[in-house]
């Protein structure tokens, strides 16, 4: 019993043991938790070919890849000229009108003329072709409309034929027959649809653009009497006139005046820089589908750099460019010209200095040597299209070469929750080419608030290049962009991004020739890390 | 403001309790085990019986037992008092470095329904229904290292590795019926059959996930596969199943059927020793109704932020639909309503127990169980009181792994046919629940007729006295 008494008081003393050491939970001292996190994610990728970067915005931007080589060059292209066939040939309408007089007809005077009597004549048609001499044309549309009014109180048949107008080998030609019914004048209508119409206009009088009408006219008598004073008006209305094709000599005209300019792109938002390209390129290319030759007479050449107002002008430059005219219709012809640095003077040198545009002025001519044999034809499809390529051949060095750009930003997001981020760039660059940046935040003034670095920093190294400017070894960089609590909190004050980088090629300022080659690439990833602070 | 920092505050703290609990598996009762003379003891032991000839559990209080326990932490790891001052201060890095890589939070509940027993001569016989639910959650450490200190700490360049990640749910009635007799003065043996109706199961079968994070790009990998069985989960959330049954359908009529053994012996040495052992829970439920097992297959996806060419040449809106093809097509799943077998958490206990008086003993019992092939042992250290018939109260010291154990203690009082009696395996969880981590009570009222102990024993003492 007293063992018991005794295991009681110790199991009472543990209890009092345990309940004194009791600890109330006190969430009313609670104090503020904090939950400080750190994320780290990626924000974007992508493996950038040559293509990508240096032509990506625009499709009339061409990298070029030699097939054998692989070496790229970039092609800038500009329409400089297209003219088309109306503008060379024009068919105006016109009329034109034949009076047969008594003595034509072939009628005897008579005071009560019974019988018949037949009389030809023949009326030549002048066409209204500009300054064009035209032999033949193939007809696609047009409309001949005759108005035949007789003075003669008895019946007459009028047959027009055109001998120069053949439809399916045979000449057109329309019979118009007038009733006499007690009054004079008497009439009658006729119209000859030209669709198809092949019309050869060399068979007048004029050896190009006339064609005869012949007109056969009977005249039956009614008893009426022949006086003497009898005559027939015959109208001819040409309208809606409009060919397939023509043959003839279309003259020396002045077709126009091209004068364009071609941007160069690389150099769009570059503000400084020396660029040297081994064998540059600017081909003019002509595809003339009108039968008779036109030369491109240039009358200046140059480079321009809007910014400042510098011109760069090409010499020794070929005067003019000769364009081919095809050798049957239906056809075009391909002309050529190319001026690089055997025939100009300083081709390499007027891109040296980053300049904007390339500017042509010229004259483009017609039948350059005058109405030569063979004839001249067109057809409606005819046209005549030039353009230019700046070629630049990606093999050279350059140094300096200064981007500058500007861009809108708003960001509105509550920022107090973060203490810090950092972006990271990690660059794998397999160009010749490096890049040194730096990103400045601008306020609504554009007052800078706070930059990305200290000073502008290396974000992308270049590859190395062995001695033939072929890269053999490439280069990473990664690149830590990091804001602290006070330039995230000015984050919602910027207003601008101003992207700032200098860029040269391997050893550029050293003259180091790097050549770019199409299975170049550059990996490029960013990601961002963000330290959180939430008040709990 | 202050409202809402305080909610915010109040919202984790709800979140950390909801996490606090113990180092257990599963219902480990061995503060019951030694007060081995109330009724529902024999669960624990089969051998064991109750001192009377008949027992019937109290309908409005049957037998309850509870646990609720989290492995990872406890409150005071992570309401840390700040240098300057007594206030607390929420420090979820401090909980994360108690933590092991790989925590268990789990809740248990056995809710008698229906029990009772009669004692023939030796002879026992019992019959329960009980309701029984246990769920846990196993969670990694980098799970909660992901969320409070993010990626890019000391998981950067790593895997967050969340593999066995897991969730268990399984729910069954147990109808058991038991038997035990003494073989003689010295030994006792016991038994129960039980079978089972299972409820619901959900079984995570597989499981492996990972998030790794680029030290350098931050380019994140995610790779994992799963397989996981669910049973009587699907009515409540396919609409186009055509069968309308509830889970609790399941309860009594066996579609889910299972079979279930424990086996128990105690042997007296002498009137002071004795010995004795039990096997619990060992059987197995077959899933076959309402099942759905989901499996996704080995998978590993890169994300390394938006392709920029493709930014640029397509259209914003086909960018995202593109990575959520993608993601749809890594974690698509394939379902099935194919059988599967869960076995149960089957525990062993062994027990010794020396008489220093008439009323006061002291024991040891070693508490085993094993749960989808992971053992853990407990040692348990106890004295009990035992004065004639109307009360038995017992305090014990659990130790488990390297870490500090556990104080439990039982009472169970009687008076006349009332019986009611309550234990915990902690109760320092109850009086320090920001220091201790896991929560159990069990406590009950039973209608108890005849103490045949009382019988035996004057017919020892008449026996003794012939001698």
């Amino acid at each position: 019993m007293k063992l018991l008494n005794r295991t009681l008081l110790h199991l009472c003393c543990v209890g009092i043991l345990l309940f004194s050491s009791c600890e109330k939970l006190e969430f009313d001292k609670i104090a503020q938790g904090a939950w400080n996190p750190n994320f780290a994610v990626p924000i974007a990728h992508s493996n950038f070919s040559a293509a990508d970067i240096l032509a990506h915005t625009d499709s009339t931007d061409l990298v070029v890849v030699d097939a054998n080589t692989g070496a790229i060059a970039l092609v800038y292209k500009s329409d400089i000229f297209s003219i088309g066939a109306n503008s060379i040939l024009q068919l105006q309408d016109m009329s034109e009108t034949a009076v047969l007089d008594f003595s034509q007809l072939n009628v005897p005077a008579s005071p009560t003329f019974i019988g018949s009597v037949t009389s030809n004549n023949n009326e030549d048609i002048t066409f209204n072709a500009g300054t064009a001499e035209l032999h033949q044309v193939d007809f696609k549309s047009g409309m001949i409309s005759i108005n035949i009014s007789a003075n003669i109180s008895h019946d007459i048949t009028c047959k027009i034929t055109f001998p120069a107008l053949n439809f399916n080998g045979s000449p057109i030609s329309e019979t118009i027959s007038l009733t006499y019914s007690g009054s004079v004048p008497h009439s009658g209508t006729a119209t000859f649809d030209l669709t198809n119409v092949l019309g050869d206009f060399t068979l007048g009088s004029a050896p190009f653009n006339e064609i005869s009408v012949n007109m056969e006219t009977t005249i039956t008598g009614t008893g009426e009497p022949i006086t003497g004073n009898e005559d027939i008006t015959i109208d001819f209305s040409i309208t809606n006139l409009d060919f397939n094709n023509a043959i003839g000599y279309f003259g020396q005209n002045d077709l126009g005046i091209p004068g364009d300019s071609v941007l160069l792109k690389i150099f769009e938002n570059s503000n400084n820089g020396y660029f040297e390209i081994v064998n540059p390129k600017i081909n003019f290319y002509a595809e003339n589908s009108f039968g008779f030759p036109i030369r491109v007479n240039f009358a200046d050449l140059k480079t321009v750099d809007v910014e400042n107002g510098n011109e760069y002008p090409l010499t020794g430059f070929p005067s003019f460019f000769d364009i081919t005219r095809p050798a049957s219709m239906g056809q075009s012809s391909i002309s050529m010209l190319e001026l690089n640095t055997s025939n100009t003077g300083n081709l390499s040198n007027i891109i040296s200095s980053v300049p904007k545009y390339f500017v042509y002025q010229g004259s483009v001519l017609s039948n350059p040597n005058g109405s030569t044999t063979p004839l001249n034809f067109i057809t409606d499809q005819s046209q005549l299209n030039i353009r230019t390529e700046v070629e630049m051949p990606l093999e050279g060095s350059a140094y300096g070469f200064e981007f500058k750009d500007t861009l809108e930003f708003e960001f509105e997001e509550d920022l107090t929750q973060l203490e810090s981020v950092m972006f990271r760039l990690n660059v794998d660059n397999g160009f010749p080419v490096d890049l040194k940046s730096q990103i400045t935040f601008l306020d609504e003034n554009y007052a800078p608030l706070f930059t990305a670095f200290n000073t502008p920093e290396s974000v992308v190294l270049s590859a190395s290049v062995d001695n033939t400017g072929k890269v053999n070894e490439r280069a990473q960089k990664i690149t830590d962009i990091n804001l602290n609590e006070q330039e995230i909190q000015q984050m919602q004050n910027v207003k601008y991004i101003l992207f700032n980088a200098v860029s040269q090629t391997y050893n550029g300022l050293s003259g180091q020739l790097v050549k770019f080659y199409d299975h170049y690439n550059l990996d490029f990833r960013l990601g961002i890390q963000v330290q959180g602070k939430i008040e709990l | 403001m202050n409202t809402l920092k305080t909610s915010q505050s109040s919202f984790i703290l709800t979140i950390l309790l909801l996490f606090l609990g113990g180092n257990m598996y599963a219902q480990s009762n061995y503060s019951y085990y030694t007060l081995d003379k109330t009724a529902q003891s024999h669960y624990l032991n089969p051998a064991f019986k109750p001192s009377a000839r008949v027992y019937v559990s109290f309908p409005l209080l049957p037998s309850q037992n509870f646990t609720a326990s989290n492995s990872g932490f406890t409150l005071n790891d992570i309401l840390v008092e700040r240098p300057q001052d007594d206030s607390l201060q929420i420090s979820p890095e401090n909980a994360i470095d108690k933590m092991k890589d790989k925590n268990f939070l789990t809740f248990e509940s056995n809710n008698e329904i229906f029990a009772f027993g009669i004692r023939l001569k030796k002879s026992y016989f019992s019959f329960g229904v009980t309701s029984r639910m246990n769920a846990n959650f196993i969670y990694n450490k980098d799970f909660f290292k992901l969320a409070i200190e993010g990626n890019g700490k000391t998981l950067l360049g790593e895997r967050a590795n969340f593999d066995g990640t897991e969730i268990n749910l399984n729910s069954y009635i147990e109808y058991a019926v038991g038997f035990n007799r003494e073989i003689n003065e010295k030994l006792a043996v016991g038994a129960r059959v039980k079978l089972l109706s299972g409820v619901v199961n959900v079984n995570t079968r597989k499981t492996a996930l990972g998030l790794h994070t680029n030290a350098t790009t931050f380019d994140l990998t995610i790779d994992g596969s799963a397989t996981l069985n669910t049973s009587g989960i699907k009515p409540l959330y396919d609409t186009l199943s055509s069968d309308n049954s509830l889970p609790i359908d399941n309860a009594y009529n066996f579609k889910n059927f299972g079979l279930a053994f424990d086996l128990g012996a105690v042997y007296k040495f002498s009137d002071k020793f004795k010995v004795s052992a039990s096997v619990i829970d060992l059987g197995f439920i077959d899933w076959k109704t309402d099942n759905a097992t989901f499996n996704i297959d080995d998978f590993n996806y890169r994300f390394e932020g938006i392709d920029v060419n493709k930014y640029i040449n397509d259209t914003t809106d086909a960018l995202f639909t593109e990575i959520e093809d993608s993601l749809t097509d890594i974690f698509s799943q394939e379902e099935s309503d194919s059988e599967y077998r869960t076995g149960l958490t089957t525990r062993f206990y062994l027990s010794g127990a020396y008489n220093l008086s008439k009323s006061f003993s002291v024991g040891v019992t070693l508490y085993n169980e094993i749960l989808k092939s992971n053992y853990r042992a407990t040692a348990i250290v106890s004295g009990t009181v035992k004065l004639r018939h109307w009360l038995s109260a017992t305090v014990n010291y659990a130790q488990y792994s390297k870490s500090f154990g556990d104080v439990g203690a039982g009472l169970s009082l009687r008076g006349g046919p009332v019986q009611f009696f309550v234990s915990s395996n902690n109760i320092l969880g109850f009086i320090n629940p920001q220091k201790y981590t896991n929560f159990h009570a069990n406590l009950g009222i039973n209608f108890l007729f005849g103490n045949p102990d009382k019988v035996d024993k004057k017919k020892r003492k008449e026996k003794e006295q012939k001698i």
